[in-house]
């Protein structure tokens, strides 16, 4: 319910509907995505360059993001594996202590999209 | 108003002093007032060299205070920024307002005072010049060492206002809230100093002739301010003392659970906090008040109604604090009178306006950097002052109190208010200093980015407040609507510094171009412009009319050429002219101090003393205390001089003394204003004791059995009394001569007030009455304490005057030290007797109901 | 006239809106009659304020520009300084006092009662039984507030006594159409509770109860914020207010006053294991738990919640992982230490625990 919410303040904020994110499968839009970095607070935990308030130091920083060969240390940075890994963590890896806070594939596209652009 | 001055100029009365004038006249003029060399420079005491310096000193803390407002305007110009995290951030918005408030604003209305006034009032020095002296050094080191606490992580954070408990030992544990405390205290003391000596010297220095119905609204101004200094610092003296105690010792004040009030301490700091923010826009508003008529060339529109104008602004100033308090749920009726007296401002600030206005109207306005700096001044005071009138209105306030929105009015009226006066007065008068003005084009330009970066960084604010953003916050969350307009802010600051900057370019370079004389360059009437050396005028000028200049267009040659009063020195020291208070007739001459190192040394034991009392390191402050005591006791023994020349011809058939002792002389003055400080003080202390009583949920005393039998405090009382007999004993003695007598009568006389003293604070602590256990036992306690203060002092006052008579320099004659000296004892003797009577009295009299 | 006036008035206050973006903590945004009546008497003063300035500047302007005329010094110094200022304040000064006192008597007999206690840097809200049940609203809030201190006490000794109570954090949520008595106090320095949609705001002091009447008259979520400088992270003390239709705040209510759910699945039972083990009951308490800390906020009914460490962080599990972890990242000063000692799952599973805890 909250996902949702949060997916309706991002289309809000972004000022474009669902349907820009369908299409291709991998067709995504990095500025949406840095606004839905700020709507689900990976902030809390990240250190995100270009998002308000992303400083966190729980998890690793992601500037230069675009530049890292693996994700979580286990797979390949692509987008796809990226979108696998922020949708779903713990079903890649049991042991991480990142939730999945439910991110819907388009949202995590998005931010996928930025994360690899940060270079 | 040419053509009147003319036909006056005819019927003028020849000037007091013929031509020509004696050979060597001007060089011994000359060399008395040489100003010290070299290194030795320091040592000057001469209101125009103290003057320029504080000036700078308190330009430079406006420097360093902007600067800390850029780094928090750099914080806020992102929502939830990182840069700098709450403590540094609490502390830089607590140092940026306590700075610019204390070590600023009031500093430098004082300063400008210090350079301008003496010239003003035709007075070659200010009556106390090692008094001015001593508060520039106390003021200059104490306020650096202050502001060098943020490098150590050690700066105060809890607001300029530092409400408890928030300030208290359980919230604040390191030792910022000390230094701010301590630290600030001095400072008041400081600008207490100044008070002083602004006040005797309005008083009692101005020329022959300028009585007050002519004196320059400037000096009315100052004279004003100076009285709100005397009845308007000394509650946040009292409040800053009882919470440093409180910090220390634990007598619980402030504390709710133990019978203290938080809100006590709001009531006393913003019955200083309000007249403060007058103290500082007043003498803004005399600067206008004089540079408008010299602007327009055309004398000030209702000189009467300005002078009524600034009066009533003083008084009213006294009476609306609580409108800092219109959340804290005091009672609706008193919200609603607060909200009056508060609107009720807006009269005489209108009058003030209005008034400029007229005069711009009647004149042609010279178009020059200082009227762009006063136009600037119009349009943002003006705003300012009708958002402080919205703040008066009670529901409103609920709404925007403390939000940016009071941000931006605050800085509309103290930037608007205050600092564009301030520089309009930098570009009028720097040909005092430089001997030219400074460049039109910087100065214009400097105008141009001040204003506009002001007005891009303070008018959005009101929107951020509006829109719901606090005050005091180190971040905010983004998508409130308050991103974009920080961002402009921040971009205003940036501006507004960089109009600031290019101000001190202008001054950098015009140092490098300094040219002796001083043209009167924008034609003014006031006496400051008349030609002038380290001596002031050559000879002090006969005054006849509000603007000297235009009333008599000679004066200057006459001046210039030694035809006025006292044309070079007759004792072959500093001297100026003393006069009586309303009608300024001359009385006597004023032996002036010369350069002395003992201010200097004083000043710096002073900070010393205070800044490592804070840190807890007893031998060093000692040491301090020590420096700071023997240079004021060697620097006060050179002052009684005694009458050591005949009575001195100074032109124009005038005879004066070079000694007058008794209520005539200018000491007397001094003390009895400084009277009147202590007595504040008094009060608000007394105030606290009542409040107590006030908000007391159930019997008060609270504890009625740890009060003394009546037999204690009326045996002090008695003795008190008896003291004062004594004195009485001791000043026949001196009448007559009896030296022996002198000193026995004071030496009992001391034992006397001392050991009532030790009785009265005996009989308190031995009822079993502890100062930590209740704020009514704390406040009892801090009434004589505050009693045992003065006690001290007039141990120390006693061994000076006994000092004095051993050595052969007090006697019936030379007998000024003895008279402060006996002034200040009475006072405090009866002081004794009145503490006495509220506290004891007080009890009697709620125990009987 | 009238048409005029109010036509600008809407402008000045679309113009507010507009530039605000998402308004939620805006004076201008009322929600309430208290907050209306503000909101119009700052228009009119905008307005006032925004013409004497122009007309004292123009007058400035033209004085400089032109050449000296006589003048009239009564005219100016008296008409300018005392006729014409004495004019407007009293005029202002009757609205003012007439607004004020209409806001300061509460004569409406409040549905609820509410205290909220101020805490370095977060708000510690109870329900408290309502003054009169007259309404059957009322009547229900008397019945689920029934915890009076007495029965606090015992809750405290029974562990996971099933007591009513209703407390919540940096949260207050009100019944639309009815007066709600907020009850001010604090437990350490002041504070100030303002929610400007409902009006203005007054300051919570050691030794003192102040008092506040919210009349929400539309149902929406309005953003309040600690308005009296405490110390540290003072601007991260944010406060969220639901103004809910009498049905769903019924609903809410009887959700509320149950003790906390169950955890249910692995994942959950294992949150509230890694709860108890990491000591977070030394500070929180979940009612219908061993847990009973006073320190922190209540966790009763957390996951419910709208945000997080007062205002600062949106509330869902990601959120709370996060502010477990490193609470002196989010906000610097706060007691709240960080979580370490926790194994990633672990944290993840509490995380879940307490955001089920709806």
């Amino acid at each position: 319910m909250r996902a949702a919410m949060t997916g309706a303040i991002v289309a809000a904020v972004v000022g474009c509907g669902q349907d820009a994110h369908r299409g291709a499968v991998l067709a995504a839009d990095a500025r949406a995505g840095q606004a839905a970095l700020y709507a689900y607070d990976c902030g809390v935990c990240h250190r995100i360059p270009g998002v308000a308030g992303a400083h966190g130091a729980v998890g690793p920083s992601l500037e230069a993001f675009g530049k890292r060969i693996y994700v979580a240390g286990r797979l390949p940075n692509t987008q796809a594996m990226l979108v696998r890994w922020i949708i779903d963590p713990p079903a890649i890896d049991p042991l991480t202590s990142m939730p999945a806070i439910g991110v819907d594939e388009a949202h995590a596209r998005d931010m996928a999209a930025y994360l690899l652009s940060l270079r | 108003m040419q053509r009147e001055t003319q036909s006056l100029s005819r019927l003028r009365k020849a000037a007091p002093n013929s031509l020509p004038r004696p050979d060597g006249e001007l060089e011994a003029l000359e060399r008395a007032w040489a100003p010290p060399k070299g290194w030795r420079r320091l040592s000057a005491v001469n209101n125009t060299q103290v003057g320029l310096w504080y000036i700078g000193a308190a330009l430079l803390f406006m420097l360093l205070a902007g600067l800390l407002a850029l780094m928090m305007r750099t914080q806020l110009a992102l929502p939830q920024n990182d840069l700098i995290g709450p403590t540094l951030y609490n502390q830089l918005f607590t140092m940026h307002g306590t700075v610019m408030m204390f070590l600023f604003a009031v500093p430098v209305v004082e300063a400008m005072a210090v350079y301008i006034l003496p010239a003003m009032l035709g007075a070659r020095d200010l009556p106390f010049p090692r008094l001015s002296a001593y508060a520039l050094w106390a003021y200059l080191i104490g306020g650096l060492m202050f502001f060098g606490t943020l490098f150590f992580d050690a700066a105060p954070s809890g607001g300029w206002f530092m409400y408890p408990p928030l300030t208290s030992y359980e919230y604040s544990r390191g030792i910022g809230a000390d230094f701010w405390l301590l630290g600030i205290g001095f400072i008041e003391i400081s600008a207490i100093a100044g008070a002083i000596e602004l006040i005797v010297g309005t008083l009692r220095t101005r020329a022959p002739g300028m009585s007050l119905g002519k004196m320059p609204i400037y000096a009315w101004t100052m004279l004003v301010v100076g009285a709100m200094i005397v009845f308007g610092f000394p509650p946040v003296i009292a409040a800053t003392l009882l919470l440093e105690i409180e910090r220390a010792f634990q007598w619980p004040f402030f504390i709710a659970a133990r019978g203290g009030d938080p809100l006590l301490w709001q009531h006393l700091f913003w019955l200083f906090g309000h007249p403060e923010v007058y103290i500082i826009f007043l003498p803004a508003a005399g600067m206008i008040s004089t540079m408008v008529p010299a602007l327009a060339r055309t004398g000030l529109v209702g000189y009467r109604w300005v002078v009524a104008a600034l009066i009533g602004v003083g008084i009213l100033s006294l009476g609306l604090w609580a409108h800092h308090m219109f959340a804290t749920g005091i009672p609706q009726l008193s919200l609603n009178f607060f909200s009056a007296a508060s609107m009720a401002v807006a009269i005489p600030t209108g009058m003030q306006i209005f008034a400029w206005i007229a005069t711009l109207w009647r004149g042609n306005v010279q178009r020059s950097t200082p009227t762009w700096f006063l136009l600037a001044f119009f349009a943002s005071f003006v705003f300012g002052g009708l958002t402080g009138v919205m703040l008066a209105v009670v529901p409103y306030d609920w709404q925007v109190h403390d939000t940016y929105f009071v941000v931006a009015h605050l800085h509309y009226v103290l930037i608007g208010g205050m600092v564009f006066p301030l520089f309009a007065a930098l570009y009028y008068w720097a040909p005092l200093v430089y001997g030219r003005k400074l460049s039109e084009r910087i100065g214009t330009w400097a105008c141009a980015l001040m204003f506009s970066g002001f007005t891009v960084a303070f008018l959005p604010m009101h929107l951020t407040g509006l829109l719901g953003m606090p005050r005091r916050v180190h971040t905010y969350q983004a998508g409130l609507g308050w991103d974009a307009l920080n961002l402009v802010s921040t971009l205003g600051a940036f501006t507004l510094a960089s109009g600031i900057a290019l101000v001190f370019v202008d001054l950098a370079l015009s140092s490098r171009r300094t040219r002796p004389e001083r043209p009167n360059v924008w034609h003014a009437g006031s006496l400051e412009w008349l030609p002038q050396g380290a001596y002031g005028v050559r000879s002090i000028p006969r005054v006849e009319g509000q603007y000297p200049l235009w009333d008599n267009p000679a004066l200057a040659p006459e001046v210039q050429s030694g035809q006025h009063y006292l044309p070079g020195t007759a004792t072959g020291a500093r001297e100026t002219i003393v006069t009586s208070p309303i009608d300024a007739s001359p009385q006597y001459l004023l032996l002036v101090a010369g350069p002395s190192w003992l201010p200097l040394l004083a000043g710096a034991g002073t900070a010393a003393f205070f800044l490592f009392l804070t840190v807890k390191l007893m031998l060093p402050a000692a040491l301090g205390g020590v420096i700071a005591l023997v240079a004021c006791w060697l620097w006060l023994w050179q002052t009684d001089r005694g009458p050591v020349h005949a009575p001195v011809d100074i032109g124009g058939g005038i005879t004066l003394p070079v000694y007058a002792s008794g209520s005539v002389g200018h000491s007397w003055w001094a003390m009895v204003v400084l009277l009147l400080v202590s007595g504040t003080i008094l009060s608000a202390l007394v105030f606290a004791f009542y409040y107590y009583w006030t908000i007391a949920p159930g019997p008060w005393p609270p504890a009625p059995d740890t009060l003394p039998a009546w037999p204690w405090p009326a045996a002090a009382a008695l003795l008190c009394a008896g003291s004062a007999r004594l004195l009485r004993r001791a000043r026949q003695a001196l009448d007559r001569h009896a030296h022996r007598g002198l000193r026995a009568h004071l030496g009992i006389a001391a034992l006397t007030s001392l050991s009532a003293w030790m009785i009265a604070i005996h009989g308190q602590w031995q009822a079993g009455s502890l100062a930590t256990a209740h704020a009514f036992d704390a406040s009892v306690y801090a009434l004589l304490s505050y009693q045992g203060l003065f006690v001290a002092v007039v141990l120390i006052m006693a061994a000076y005057l006994l000092a004095r008579s051993l050595a052969g320099v007090l006697d019936g004659i030379r007998r000024v030290s003895f008279e402060v000296c006996r002034l200040f004892w009475l006072y405090t003797l009866w002081q004794g007797v009145f503490v006495l009577a509220v506290i004891y009295g007080s009890a009697a009299l709620a125990g009987a109901t | 006239m009238h048409v005029a006036r109010s036509l600008i008035a809407a402008a000045l206050a679309a113009g507010l809106t507009a530039t605000a973006g998402a308004a939620e903590q805006s004076v201008h945004a009322p929600a309430s009659a208290a907050a209306q009546s503000i909101h119009e008497l700052g228009i009119a003063m905008y307005i006032g304020a925004g013409v004497i300035t122009l007309l004292v500047v123009a007058a400035a302007l033209v004085a400089i520009a032109r050449t000296g005329r006589p003048v009239r010094a009564g005219w100016f110094v008296l008409g300018g300084g005392i006729v014409l200022p004495c004019a407007v304040l009293t005029l202002l000064l009757t609205a003012a006092i007439m607004v004020g006192d209409a806001l300061s008597r509460t004569a409406l007999a409040p549905v609820a009662r509410i205290e909220v206690i101020g805490h370095q840097w977060w708000w510690e809200v109870r329900y408290l039984p309502p003054p009169a049940a007259g309404t059957e609203l009322g009547r229900l809030l008397a019945r689920l507030c029934g915890a009076g201190v007495a029965e606090r006490a015992r809750a405290a000794r029974d562990d996971g006594g099933a007591v009513r109570a209703i407390v919540l954090a940096n949260e207050l949520r009100l019944p639309v159409g009815y007066p709600v008595e907020v009850e001010l106090t604090t437990r350490d320095v002041i504070h100030s509770f303002w929610v400007p949609a409902l009006g203005g705001k007054i300051d919570m002091i050691p030794g003192r109860v102040n008092r506040l009447v919210l009349h929400a008259e539309r149902a929406g979520t309005f953003r309040g914020q600690c308005a009296e400088y405490c110390g540290g992270p003072h601007g991260l003390m944010g406060l969220v207010v639901v103004a809910h239709e009498e049905a769903d705040y019924r609903a809410w209510l009887a959700n509320q006053a149950e003790p906390a759910r169950k955890p249910a699945g692995d994942l959950r039972v294992q949150g509230q294991a890694a709860f108890l083990r990491a000591g977070c009951d030394e500070c929180h308490t979940i009612r219908g738990t061993s847990a009973g800390g006073a320190r922190g906020p209540d966790l009763t009914h957390v996951g419910s919640r709208r945000t997080l460490a007062a205002g600062t962080l949106d509330n869902h599990v990601g959120t709370l992982a996060g502010w477990i972890a490193d609470p002196q990242n989010v906000k610097p000063g706060n007691r709240m230490p960080p979580g370490k000692g926790l194994q990633g799952s672990e944290l993840r599973a509490l995380a879940a625990y307490l955001a089920s805890l709806e």
